[in-house]
């Protein structure tokens, strides 16, 4: 098994010679990987050695390494809410999204099963942007949450939602409840969907509950999907800087910062484009050891392994 | 593949960004004219006062600007010049005011930049670098008015260009007052308040208003941040320099940004002293007692003091014809923001609405165009026509408006040079200010703040050392 393994020039170029079609033919894909991806990024990690403005240019060393570490208060504040907004989203999906779709599971009439999964999936194709708009029209002084308030008798409850300290981030992360819909619901869905009803029948058999299936046999049948929510959700958590630029850019008093949003400051609004690569490389760099991580810690239970 | 999509995440897609801007071609190295290249020499006359063009001008020149109004206004005079210049064309853009000097800044180092970029006198500085300084364009004869350019232009008026620097930076197309406040006579007189006349009484005023279950400021609420209204408070009501000069050498009289950086290099200009603690320590008293209670979606934006549901609405000249005409119900009037640091120097800064620099990276031909449309834009006649039809105050001398509301105001604008601020901070340290000042009005402590604020002038005043390579060693 080792063997197989190890790294060997000659079985190397026997699989070559084997599929040689095959790689000749993923060869200008991986080469428009290599120019548009791996060629960019080499650039950033270039580009993070230098102080650089978008017309001078001088030779940094490490300094933008340091200031990330030592001279930027700014940054820190940043990588805490990241750990904040990192925490609900990975809570938004692996709680709503798989009840959701075990209840759909359960669902024995097709045409309910359809209607369901539409109405949850629509919501899907309304892009971003859209989505962002609509939460802060209805996050305004005058929106829709302050207006039902006010008609509800709660006037101190109204609040400055998007534009408080002290409310920014929730608000934010509020966005979307009930959280219900989206990918996550389908990934989770397909899970259950493939599960083998005879284990569960079996298990029915055996006198084991509603929760007890749930919790011993269709959970750890899910956790493949589990899995691969976690990573895309730390990824995209990470990555999603657009969404907070356009509704609080970071703000106020840096109640929404994300290092993604601070990336996007530093290099199209102070333009500190070198500053800016170095905490790409680092957020790259977290981002490759959480996606691992994510990996690692959900694959010891994972039955299927 | 996805697979290698995901693990490029954020850094992969800052570098594809950094790729395109690398990319972008930098036209502000191109055709740097000296001000003798410009052609604006007058030819035939054929219409009104006007004097046109001899050498004849050829081209189409853009300008960018964030004020409607201004752009309305301006595009009207557009038509008239080009009865005059049959062969030049003249666009102007509209970039919101949200973003606009990022945008505004990514164009001109991308070399895609309009001609003539709006400007403001806070805000020039952070350009400079892009700009064409306009000194010896001043100098020269302006052909429709047969005088020096320079002196077609109330005199403050035309150094508030200058922006705390030796050279004019913009051209001014209109002014206005920043700091008034307007009141609602009906509601002063139902609290039993006179008409605030210092900060003391202005203070006593909105608290009575508010006690009274009133509210006392119709809020601007701009984009969600109370943190807005906030630096709009700090930057045109307590005026940050009104401090800082205090223990500053101004020379002739105008504030000079090389003397306060100085100072503050030096620690002539204590930037955490009492003073300074004190003006802090009052805007957040001021804050906390004019911002009601409870929040409240009737009081956004000037819509309460329109509605006569609050007492107090900080403004300034510009709202004159909306408050015209919308305002049916109540009297009111206007006053100038007394200065709570100095009550015998009621804050004045009257400044200018609109202005526009040049491009340094435009064509010689481009250039010319744009120097020749500014005289034209001077000319009184012009400039009345200009800023009536957008309730702005005239910067142009000689120009009597119609109403005297506007006329009012026009006395009132006394163009003080001394309350610009002498450094204007960029992007990063406006942004930083405006963070740390949102996170000390609600609820961080004073001194924390100050040691903020203050590391904040002194990285700026090292930016500007940097810079423009000023000689320190003789501070």
């Amino acid at each position: 098994m080792q063997s197989t393994r190890g790294f060997s020039a000659d079985g190397l170029l026997r699989k070559l010679a084997k599929s040689g079609k095959g790689y000749l033919l993923i060869l200008p894909t991986f080469a428009l990987i290599l120019v548009f991806s791996y060629y960019p990024f080499l650039q950033a990690l270039h580009k993070s050695f230098f102080h650089w403005d978008g017309q001078s240019t001088s030779f940094a060393g490490l300094d933008n390494y340091k200031r990330m570490f030592t001279g930027d208060a700014e940054l820190g504040k940043a990588a805490r809410n990241q750990i904040v907004i990192t925490v609900v989203s990975i809570l938004k999906i692996v709680t709503v999204p798989l009840l959701v779709a075990r209840l759909m599971f359960a669902l024995t009439s097709g045409w309910a099963t359809r209607t369901y999964r539409i109405m949850l999936l629509l919501p899907m194709t309304v892009p971003w942007i859209v989505m962002g708009y609509v939460w802060k029209n209805m996050y305004a002084p005058k929106g829709v949450f302050n207006t039902l308030l006010a008609q509800l008798g709660l006037d101190s409850w109204a609040h400055n939602w998007l534009g408080d300290p002290s409310m920014a981030l929730g608000s934010v992360l509020f966005i979307g409840f009930p959280w219900a819909g989206g990918i996550a619901f389908l990934i989770y869905l397909a899970g259950f969907q493939g599960i083998d009803s005879s284990l569960l029948e079996s298990a029915r058999l055996d006198g084991a509950g509603f929760w007890r299936r749930f919790l011993a046999i269709e959970l750890p049948l899910v956790q493949t999907q589990t899995r691969i929510l976690l990573v895309l959700t730390v990824l995209d958590s990470l990555k999603s800087y657009g969404f907070l630029i356009f509704l609080t850019n970071g703000g106020p008093a840096y109640a929404t910062l994300s290092p993604g949003v601070w990336i996007y400051q530093n290099s199209f609004v102070f333009l500190r484009f070198g500053y800016a690569s170095a905490i790409g490389v680092v957020l790259l760099l977290v981002s490759a050891l959480l996606s691992w991580l994510m990996i690692r810690l959900t694959k010891r239970g994972d039955l299927h392994d | 593949m996805n697979k290698v999509w995901k693990s490029g995440s954020a850094g992969l897609l800052l570098s594809a960004m950094l790729v395109v801007s690398a990319c972008s071609s930098n036209g502000n190295e191109a055709g740097s004219a000296s001000p003798s290249a410009s052609p604006s020499a007058p030819s035939a006359g054929e219409t009104g006062s006007v004097a046109p063009s001899a050498a004849p001008l050829k081209g189409k020149i853009n300008l960018v600007m964030w004020h409607q109004p201004t752009i309305d206004a301006v595009n009207a005079e557009i038509e008239n010049y080009k009865k005059l210049h049959s062969e030049v064309d003249i666009e102007i853009i509209f970039s919101a005011f949200d973003q606009y000097y990022t945008t505004i800044q990514t164009q001109l180092i991308g070399g895609g930049a309009p001609v003539g970029i709006g400007v403001s006198p806070e805000t020039t500085q952070m350009l400079a670098k892009y700009l064409e300084p306009l000194t010896p364009y001043f100098e020269e004869e302006n052909p429709y008015t047969k005088q020096p350019w320079k002196q077609d232009y109330v005199a403050n008026a035309f150094e508030i260009g200058k922006s705390g620097t030796n050279d004019v930076w913009m051209v001014g197309v209109a002014g206005a007052v920043n700091t008034g406040v307007w009141y609602n006579k009906k509601m002063l007189d139902e609290a039993g308040v006179a008409v605030p006349t210092t900060w003391e009484e202005l203070m006593a005023a909105q608290k009575t208003i508010k006690d009274s279950g009133q509210i006392a400021w119709s809020e601007q609420l701009v984009a969600n941040f109370k943190g807005d209204w906030y630096n709009w408070q700090l930057n045109y009501g307590f005026n940050l320099d009104d401090w800082m000069k205090l223990d500053t050498l101004v020379p002739d009289g105008r504030v000079s940004q090389m003397e306060v950086v100085r100072g503050i290099k030096t620690g002539e200009i204590d930037l955490k002293s009492e003073k300074v603690k004190a003006m802090f320590a009052e805007w957040k008293k001021w804050v906390e007692a004019g911002w009601p209670e409870n929040f409240s979606s009737d009081w956004g934006w000037y819509d309460a003091f329109v509605s006569g549901k609050a007492a107090f609405f900080l403004g300034g000249s510009w709202d004159t014809p909306g408050f015209v005409q919308n305002i049916k119900d109540f009297e009111y009037g206007h006053f100038s923001l007394p200065n709570p640091g100095n009550p015998s120097d009621p804050i004045d800064m009257a400044n200018l609405g609109g202005a526009w620099g040049l491009n340094k990276g435009a064509t010689p031909e481009q250039k010319a165009i744009f120097i020749d449309f500014m005289r034209f834009l001077s000319q009184p006649d012009v400039h009345k026509r200009v800023v009536e039809a957008q309730g702005m105050l005239p910067v142009v001398q000689g120009v009597e408006l119609s109403d005297p509301v506007m006329n009012a105001w026009a006395q009132d604008a006394k163009f003080n040079v001394s309350k610009i601020q002498a450094i204007s901070l960029d992007n990063e340290l406006a942004s930083k200010f405006l963070s740390y000042s949102q996170a000390f009005l609600t609820g961080g402590d004073l001194d924390g703040f100050v040691d903020k604020y203050a590391s904040i002038y002194q990285e700026a005043a090292e930016r500007l050392i940097t810079q423009n390579k000023w000689d320190t060693t003789q501070w």
